[in-house]
Formats: C-alpha cells, structure tokens, sequence
C-alpha cells in the first residue's frame, strides 16, 4: 500500500494539511490532507457524493474547512486576509456543468475574467476571446450565440476557454468529461492536456472517468472516507493490483464490493 | 385514573408541546430575521466600484419598462372601479362632488403604490428568485466567485438599486394612469363635467399625498428586490428549489409591501 504522503513533491505550491468539513452531521472532508507541487497534473478520484468538488471549492474559497490547514505557496489561505482573493485571480476553473452565464452570449463568457479583473475594454477583450475559441476549436462564429444554443461538448470547450482566458498559473476541472460520449471525452482530454501544458500550469481535476484521468494525470490520488487514502502515479490505474491498495483496486475495476462500498453502505 | 387527571396530564402535555412549538417557532423566525438582516448588510457593504452599469440598466428596463403595461392595466381599472362605485356610495347622501377627489387621494396615497407593488412583485420579484435561484443550483454563482466577482455587486446590487429607483417612477405613471381612469368614467358615464373634475382633483391634491406614495414605492422596490433576490441566492436542489424560492418571494414581498404600507402610512399621516 503506497502512503498518502510518497510522491509528494517538495516544494509543494498547494497543500491541504488535515482538513475537515462537515455538512450538518456529515463530514464530507476528514483528516483531508494533499500536497501539489508547481507544473502538476493531479486527478482526485473518488465516489460521487465523498467530497472531491468540495476540496476544489475550499481551494477557491467558496467553502472554509471547520479545521485544518491549506497553503499557497507557504501563504496560510485560512487565516491570510487578502491570500484566498490573491489566489483566486490566478486560479481558472472548468465547472462540471459548464456554468455559463445564461444572460451573456459565449464571447462574453469566455471574457468575462478579462472584463471584470483585468479591466480590459470589450473590443480587446473580444479579439482575446475569439483567440481563446479557436484554441478550445470553435470557429469565430460561436461567438455570437447564447449558451442555450449550444451543445453539451461546446459548453464544455466555452468553460474550457474561459478558464484559460485569463492564462492562470492553476487550473481547476471539475468533472471536465462527464456527459459526453467518448469522442469528446478524448477532445476535452487532449484540450486540457494542451492548455495545462502551454500555459505550465498546476492542475486539479476530478473525474470518475478513468480513461480520461489516465490521459491527463501525472500523478493520481484516491479520495474515500473523506481523506486521501491512496496516491501514486498514473501507472497504477494500468496495473492497480500491482499498487497494493483494494480501495484503489475495487475503483479501478469497477467492483460494487469492496471497502468503499462497505462505508458507502455505512453512510 | 379519573376524569381530571387525565385531563391535567392531557393539559400538561399540550401545554408542553404548545409551548415547544412556540419556541420552535420563535427561533425559527429570529434565525430567518438574523440572514436576512446579514444578508441586507452584504448588500449594503456592496455598495462600491467597481460598478456594473449594463446590469443596472438592464434591470431598469426589466424592472421599469416590461412592467409598465401590467402596472398601467392595474392602474386604469382601479381608477375607473373606484369612479364608479364612489359614485353609488356617495349618491346615497348626495356627495357625488366628493368623487375627485376621493379618486386623486386614494389613487395617489394607497392603491397606486400597494397595486403597482404587488404587481410587480408577482412579475419581477419572482423572476428575480427564478434567475438568481437558477444561477445558484447551476453553479453560475460560484462560477463568478471563482472569476473574482462578487456576486452580491455584480447581481444584487443592480437588481435592488434599479427597484429602488424605478418603482417610484412607475407609480407616479400609475398615479396618472389612475386618475384619468377615474375621470373618464366620471366624464363619460357619471355627467361630470371634464373641466370641473379636473379643476377639483388639482384643488384637493397635495404635495404630500404624492409623496408619501412615492417613498411608499421606494420602499416597495426595495422590498421586492430583496426578497426576489434573498430567496433566489438561498435556493437549493434543483427545480423544486427554484420553483419554491419564486413562490416564497412573491409571498414575502406581498405580506411586506401590505406591513410596510401600514408602517409608512403611519409615520405619514398619524396626528
């Protein structure tokens, strides 16, 4: 069984130390701990419902844990007035169902971050804007129509693009595959890959696809019981028996029996 | 066990459960009053740059210009319902002269308000809660948190400044519209001759009556805005979330607006 804390990298940008969050009498994160070095690509996997979207939106600031610690670049995001700000003007995110604003056309999504932080005028903000489509590969036209009128994979390239408008240094996907059919699960992977890479950035994605997270990931971690309770490399999801771990080989082969099933069950 | 024990355990036991309900309740309604208080606060602490000025004036055409017809509608035919049926009343001890001017003073101090409030609270305060309770359960206003952007300046804050402002413009329309109403029934149903009416709905109309509807209406705009826009940002689970958040706004602006016009009117005209 490989320890949470093996292939942790050094000099972690982001780390999440002990933290807990409970919902009423649910604890969602317990004893959640995490580190993420600068540049890598991490998938969390996870049940539905164990709290991988709940870390992303304590890393944004959207939720503060009961307890516990979470760093940025050595700066206490917790207890630091201004870091959570900071940080959030850094940070691009892909939500899993897109959240678009319904009331602004697809160009404007894509600028809004560029409009609203960087203060940027709307002719220069909608030439940034077209370039960003093209990268996500949708043609200028695209530009123009609501959210509403379009399809589930594009709503997923307009969320894409407008995460990367602003050329974060970390970037967040929430479920970034989910709903879509296999060719555009391997168009988003691949767009993804390419905006992680171009820009450098540091990488967070939650998926329960595992094809995708094989695509994606440097390094994988396995959320369960609301803590980390395997992590290592990408290879153990080719191999999994070889890592040791039934929870990570129960998710890997899709098995309804197995420890996390048993504290689903307990749940 | 006779007859009065069991009666006293009984009264006991309601008196118990009466009273545990009470306090359910009162701190059910002191927690309610405590996040809408917070949640006021937000909005006033959001009262800052950067400003978002295509929100505001979106919302002043929303809230303004769409609600002018139904406003107006409500507005002539209160006018002209209330000609007539001052008129029956009033023949009874011949005091139909007294019509203007009945119709000026309560277009102008209650109905104009009260109606053009609750109409728009039943048209704007639900599709308020609709599309920011929408924007919540579809992670839209999370969305614009993680883009740096407060949701309270960039949704709330235009949402409640443009009722603010617009609401007063609307019943001094709705005022107009209302009295005309009146006056087109007395001229051309009831024999009032059109130049006296008029000459005696100016004579008899004071500042003050006008007025008062005005800040009345502001206060409505406030009401409506807040609400539509509390019971949105606080919707949960989906469809049936958003559906509930609409009702609840359209329920609490209406029972408010009815409060508050008592309050204001008090304040106004209590000797």
């Amino acid at each position: 069984m490989t320890d949470a804390t093996d292939n942790a990298p050094s000099a972690p940008q982001i780390s999440a130390e002990g933290l807990f969050l409970s919902f009423g009498k649910k604890e969602v994160l317990k004893n959640f701990s995490l580190n993420i070095g600068r540049g890598e690509s991490v998938v969390i996997l996870g049940r539905s419902g164990c709290g991988k979207s709940v870390f992303l939106k304590c890393l944004l600031g959207l939720l503060r844990p009961d307890d516990g610690k979470l760093f940025w670049q050595n700066r206490d995001l917790l207890k630091e007035r201004g870091a959570p700000r900071e940080l959030r003007q850094r940070i691009g995110m892909l939500f899993q169902s897109s959240a678009l604003f319904d009331s602004l056309t697809v160009w404007e999504n894509v600028a809004f971050g560029l409009l609203a932080t960087k203060r940027m005028n709307r002719a220069e903000a909608y030439d940034v804007a077209i370039e960003r489509l093209a990268e996500v590969e949708l043609p200028p036209e695209t530009a123009l129509l609501s959210p509403a009128e379009l399809s589930g994979g594009m709503k997923k390239r307009v969320g894409l693009a407008r995460a990367v408008a602003t050329r974060p240094e970390i970037l967040l996907f929430d479920e970034p595959t989910s709903g879509l059919d296999p060719i555009m699960t391997r168009i988003i992977d691949d767009l993804i890959l390419g905006s992680v890479k171009s820009l450098g950035a540091t990488a967070i994605t939650v998926t329960h696809d595992m094809q995708s997270a094989a695509r994606i990931a440097d390094r994988v971690a396995l959320l369960h019981g609301g803590s980390i309770c395997w992590q290592g490399g990408v290879d153990a999801l080719a191999a999994p028996e070889d890592a040791g771990n039934p929870s990570l080989l129960q998710f890997v082969r899709g098995e309804s029996r197995g420890p996390l099933a048993l504290s689903a069950e307990k749940e | 066990m006779n007859t009065a024990t069991r009666y006293a355990r009984h009264g006991a036991r309601f008196g118990g459960e009466g009273l545990r309900l009470t306090g359910a309740l009162s701190l059910r309604f002191t927690a309610a009053l405590g996040r809408l208080t917070l949640f006021t606060g937000r909005i006033l602490s959001a009262v800052a740059p950067p400003w978002y000025g295509r929100n505001f004036v979106r919302q002043l055409i929303e809230i303004g210009y769409f609600s002018l017809p139904v406003v107006g509608m409500t507005a002539i035919f209160t006018g002209m319902v209330l000609a007539l049926q001052s008129y029956t009343g009033f023949a009874r001890f011949s005091a139909e002269s007294a019509i203007p001017n009945v119709v000026v003073v309560s277009i102008t101090r209650e109905l104009g308000p009260v109606l053009a409030g609750l109409m728009v609270a039943g048209r704007v305060g639900a599709a308020m809660a609709a599309e920011i309770g929408t924007m919540r359960v579809t992670e839209q206003i999370d969305a614009l948190e993680a883009l740096s952007t407060d949701p309270f300046r960039y949704l709330v804050l235009p949402r409640v400044l443009a009722a603010v402002l617009v609401m007063p413009i609307l019943v001094f329309i709705a005022d107009i519209i209302g009295v005309m109403g009146g006056y087109f029934i007395a001229t051309q149903r009831l024999g009032f001759a059109s130049g006296s009416y008029l000459q005696n709905t100016l004579d008899f109309l004071e500042f003050q009556d006008v007025f008062s509807g005005l800040v009345k209406a502001a206060a409505f705009g406030f009401i409506i805005a807040l609400m539509g826009c509390y019971h949105g940002y606080r919707s949960r689970g989906g469809a049936q979330g958003v559906g509930a958040a609409a009702t609840y706004a359209v329920v609490s602006a209406s029972i408010l607006i009815l409060t508050f016009n008592y309050l204001i009117t008090e304040i106004f005209f209590a000797q």
